[in-house]
């Protein structure tokens, strides 16, 4: 009954989830530093374009669409959008390939 | 039998010291002096590079077809003297002299990038053969990150200027490490390949370490 | 006449094949690669789709690839000040 083999919820199911559903305080940290990587880029892009008065579309999309670091709510940097979750947000690291997409944006009013 | 024993021993007690060899030649000192030949690689070229460049282009004419690389020198040249003036810190104008007047000083100079923490008289086992160079050369350190005493110390950001100090190294020598024997097998398979490797260290000695004066960096700084 | 200088820092494994196809265009074949194009609309546009992978800054000129390398290597921090008779 008791001790370090009781049959304890996460132990009687056949799966046991180990990874916890938020991120470290490390982690957020660099989820933010690679955020503002992509915003000092995009930044760069737009300096040296506007040198030359050109414009392209993806840059001025983005610009548009796309809060900056400091514009983002704590929310939307380190959780998603999830329509199957309890309370529709789950970890951003459950997006594949997290550090490597831009996911900035979810649903109003989510 | 035992009293010509005991006769030869007092007699050894008694070699008056002219006999003896002279310091340098004392085990622990001729360990830097390598008796074997030592295989320094083309210090003629490193050495006068610039008058080979010259040599070259002379005879060019004559052998047309042959596009030749400039040679690289093993051992890095002096550098073109610095003309921009020195802006020192009022800070580090005023402690300088504190500095150089400090009885010994330490020096965390970098030598491809790594740092060697020494003082004026140590030995230091560089982590490499060093190319190019004999026993007895001098070698010139200029890149320095931090230059101290025991109360003061000037700081690089990251380097500090060369013209403030200047150390000088004395080669001597190298030092090899025991052979070393690895035995590679794979898998499966019965042959044993093995592989040895046997590498040489050059060894510097810090021959001196001195800071120059405020005139003497202004002044330099001038004339240039 | 200015140039992009485009390093790749982050692998494109993994990535949908569009993308690594682009890094594939740009000539990034692998990790710190680094490559130089004219500042243009297109090359502007491919560096949008790989922005997480890339580091971009603006130069004036374009370093060859030796210059790049010598970029990297550190300074020697010694010179021969005098030789000592060589036989």
């Amino acid at each position: 009954m008791f001790g370090a083999f009781r049959p304890t919820n996460p132990l009687s199911g056949g799966l046991l989830w180990k990874i916890p559903w938020r991120l470290s305080k490390f982690q957020k940290a660099r989820q933010r530093k690679r955020l503002r990587a992509v915003d000092s880029l995009v930044a760069t892009l737009d300096k040296a374009l506007t040198k030359q008065s050109i414009t392209t579309k993806a840059v001025e999309r983005w610009k548009e669409e796309m809060p900056i670091e400091q514009e983002m709510v704590p929310k939307d940097k380190y959780t998603i959008f999830d329509r199957k979750e309890k309370k529709y947000r789950k970890s951003i690291r459950k997006l594949p390939k997290w550090t490597r997409v831009s996911q900035r944006v979810n649903p109003p009013g989510y | 039998m035992l009293s010509r024993t005991i006769r030869r021993s007092i007699l050894d007690s008694r070699i008056p010291t002219s006999a003896l060899p002279p310091t340098f030649l004392l085990p622990n000192r001729a360990r830097y002096f390598n008796s074997t030949v030592q295989h320094v690689d083309a210090p003629s070229e490193s050495l006068d590079a610039s008058l080979l460049a010259t040599n070259t282009s002379a005879e060019a004419p004559e052998t047309v077809a042959p596009v030749r690389r400039p040679i690289r020198p093993k051992v890095p040249l002096p550098p073109a003297p610095i003309s921009s003036p020195m802006a020192l810190d009022a800070s580090v104008k005023e402690m300088l002299p504190l500095l150089a007047a400090q009885p010994s000083h330490y020096i965390s100079a970098h030598i491809h990038a790594k740092p060697y923490l020494v003082t004026a008289g140590d030995t230091v086992r560089l982590p490499f053969h060093m190319p190019g160079v004999v026993p007895g050369d001098i070698l010139r350190l200029n890149r320095a990150s931090s230059l101290g005493s025991r109360d003061y110390t000037l700081k690089g950001t990251p380097y500090l200027d060369e013209r403030v100090f200047e150390c000088r190294a004395r080669v001597m020598g190298t030092e090899a490490e025991p052979m070393r024997t690895k035995e590679k097998k794979k898998r499966r398979n019965r042959r044993i390949n093995t592989v040895k490797s046997k590498h040489k260290f050059t060894i510097l000695k810090i021959a001196e370490i001195k800071i120059n004066s405020l005139e003497d960096i202004e002044g330099s700084g001038e004339s240039v | 006449m200015s140039y992009f200088r485009i390093t790749l820092t982050r692998s494109g494994i993994g990535m949908p094949k569009r993308t690594q196809g682009v890094l594939k265009a740009l000539g990034l074949r692998h990790r710190m690669t680094t490559v130089f194009y004219p500042v243009t609309p297109e090359v502007a546009g491919q560096i949008m789709r790989v922005k997480e992978l890339v580091t971009v800054q603006e130069v004036d000129k374009p370093l060859t690839k030796s210059e790049v390398r010598a970029e990297r290597r550190p300074d020697p921090g010694f010179y021969l000040e005098s030789a000592a008779p060589r036989g």
